[in-house]
């Protein structure tokens, strides 16, 4: 897994978040990733709780692998104070909202909302649509999740944490994108990479990633 | 927040080590252990038995006194993580495996030997809640330093590490200003009311004390009062007690205190620092200063960059000899603040801020406070 790329001193860390609405699947996708498992009566998250995984990346040049450092939030409306915690200093953050609750999707953009305005302007938002594999009960359209996506200029993808469809392609993709814009770097301090990130606010939009679609 | 009081009140190292150097905050972490007071951590076996505890102690800071507990028994691996995943991972994933008894049995004496400034501060004065706020160190009121005798009475605080009451004693680091002092020793001036101009001369002069590696230019007054009214409070004259657990530092600025210095000596018989330790029989105090000119702040450099030079935790021992410094400022206690974190750099590891000032001190513990002027 991982290569003996000279340059590589570890792996690289990136702080992620995970946000969204109560029983959108937010720690099962978590789980799914960090775990390959899934609890089909995954208990209700308290505060939050901390999972990790490294991915080795080998078609980057040179080969990194990203730590990812995934702080899976707890969705009930009662903890939205603590979510500050968690998405300060994050390289990235996954909206998640269920396919099969058109209410999740709103509360999923006023998640946006808050991001944009509280957030780092740096954090790599990906808008994340779980339960895919419940296809017979969609509320929410692929297209509605990418219109929004695209008008919030997010990542999106449709996933599954029953089946695992899209779940590791959604971290690689992310862990693609924090290290092409700069959000984390090999061989440099996290927070200094993102402090210095920081001076030009705003001066690298993220325009250019509309094309990574779901494909599920 | 109080927990992270609590915890750095009794082991700073492991404090600044988790909360500071990892940025691992309580909040991060221990949110469940208090909204499900442990179910959601516990099974449910061992629950019940902390629930009990918890219901039975009748009182509200049980569970962060056992939340402090918990982290002091994972001391050692918490020292050793070098990351922030891994303490994460230690403080979530360690419960299966721990003894609940033991915890409980560490917890209660923790709520029972704490002193009441640290695990109730009183958050209604602004003052405290701001210092609270920002938990860069504990603080003590005068009925707190009046509590240590009961504790170096019962035996609670000798299994506690590092807990105030350990062997290095407590200093009383009196960082006032002469002029200050003079107000508030003689005039009987509430020492409170200085005006903002001469605390900001204060924190330059603690600052460019400490800078110049001269925290401590005064004398060390081993107060032979003190330790004479000490002995007087005792009901039982047990000649175990240990009297010299408050030791008395002039920190005034250099110019000022040498009339002082060789006043205080004479006064009291010309005696030096090392002779009295040693006659005490307390021999890890030895490091004060052994004449009246050694410079204490050497020593407490010494004593500390051994320990934090060491790998991890080598020097935890040294920590825990070293004393509770009791900072006791002139004005407001938020200018103490720069002078307790010019100490914490330094490497000092127990720093506390004396509330209400040295008058308050002198009425509540009268017998710790002699005349200087």
């Amino acid at each position: 897994m991982a290569s003996a790329s000279p340059t590589r001193a570890k792996d690289i860390p990136a702080k992620i978040v995970v946000l969204g609405e109560s029983a959108v699947g937010k720690s099962s996708l978590a789980l799914r990733f960090v775990r390959r498992d899934f609890i089909p009566n995954q208990e209700a998250t308290i505060g939050a709780s901390f999972l990790s995984r490294s991915v080795s990346l080998v078609d980057e040049s040179p080969p990194v692998t990203i730590k990812f450092e995934i702080w899976d939030t707890a969705g009930q409306e009662r903890y939205r104070a603590l979510a500050p915690m968690y998405y300060r200093g994050a390289a990235g953050a996954l909206v998640v909202y269920d396919i099969t609750s058109a209410d999740s999707l709103r509360k999923a953009e006023s998640w946006i909302g808050e991001l944009r305005r509280n957030a780092d302007p740096q954090t790599v938002v990906v808008l994340v649509g779980n339960k895919c594999d419940l296809e017979s009960m969609r509320q929410v359209s692929i297209q509605q999740g990418q219109d929004l996506a695209e008008k919030e200029e997010l990542l999106f993808y449709e996933t599954s944490a029953k089946d695992g469809t899209n779940v590791d392609a959604l971290f690689t993709n992310l862990g693609k994108t924090l290290l092409s814009r700069g959000v984390i770097a090999s061989g440099v301090d996290r927070r200094s990479t993102m402090s210095r990130n920081l001076q030009p606010p705003g001066s690298r939009t993220p325009k250019s990633e509309q094309q990574k679609r779901c494909d599920c | 927040m109080q927990l992270s009081l609590l915890l750095r009140y009794y082991d700073p190292e492991l404090a600044h080590h988790v909360f500071d150097k990892l940025e691992c905050k309580p909040e991060l972490f221990a949110i469940s252990w208090f909204l499900t007071i442990f179910a959601h951590v516990l099974p449910v076996r061992k629950c019940t038995v902390v629930w009990d505890f918890v219901f039975g102690s009748g009182s509200p800071e049980a569970t962060v006194c056992l939340a402090c507990a918990v982290m002091l028994e994972l001391r050692d691996s918490l020292m050793h993580a070098s990351d922030f995943p891994t303490v994460v991972s230690l403080l979530s994933g360690s419960f299966a495996a721990m003894d609940v008894l033991h915890l409980l049995e560490e917890a209660s004496l923790l709520l029972a030997s704490t002193p009441t400034s640290v695990l109730e501060p009183a958050l209604s004065d602004p003052v405290t809640a701001s210092l609270v706020k920002t938990s860069c160190c504990c603080l003590l009121s005068p009925a707190d330093i009046a509590g240590l005798k009961h504790n170096l009475d019962s035996t609670v605080d000798a299994k506690v590490n590092g807990s105030w009451a350990s062997k290095g004693g407590v200093l009383l680091l009196d960082i006032r200003t002469n002029d200050e002092r003079r107000r508030g020793w003689g005039g009987g001036q509430n020492n409170l009311t200085s005006s903002s101009a001469s605390a900001a001369q204060q924190s330059r002069n603690i600052t460019s004390m400490l800078q110049a590696n001269k925290i401590i230019s005064g004398a060390v007054e081993v107060a032979f009062d003190t330790l004479r009214g000490w002995r007087e409070e005792e009901p039982i004259g047990n000649e175990d007690e240990h009297p010299d657990d408050f030791v008395m530092v002039d920190a005034a600025d250099g110019r000022g205190s040498e009339d002082d210095d060789d006043h205080h000596i004479h006064r009291e018989g010309a005696m030096d620092g090392e002779p009295v330790l040693r006659l005490l029989g307390r021999p890890h105090m030895l490091w004060y200063p052994a004449a009246p000119n050694t410079n204490i702040a050497s020593s407490i450099t010494a004593a500390s960059s051994s320990s934090s030079s060491s790998a991890a935790f080598a020097g935890a021992a040294a920590i825990s000899e070293s004393p509770h410094v009791v900072i006791i400022t002139g004005t407001e206690p938020e200018d103490g603040q720069s002078a307790v974190e010019s100490l914490q750099r330094l490497g000092v590891a127990k720093v506390s801020m004396l509330l209400g000032g040295i008058k308050a001190l002198e009425a509540a513990v009268p017998y710790v406070v002699i005349a200087t002027t």
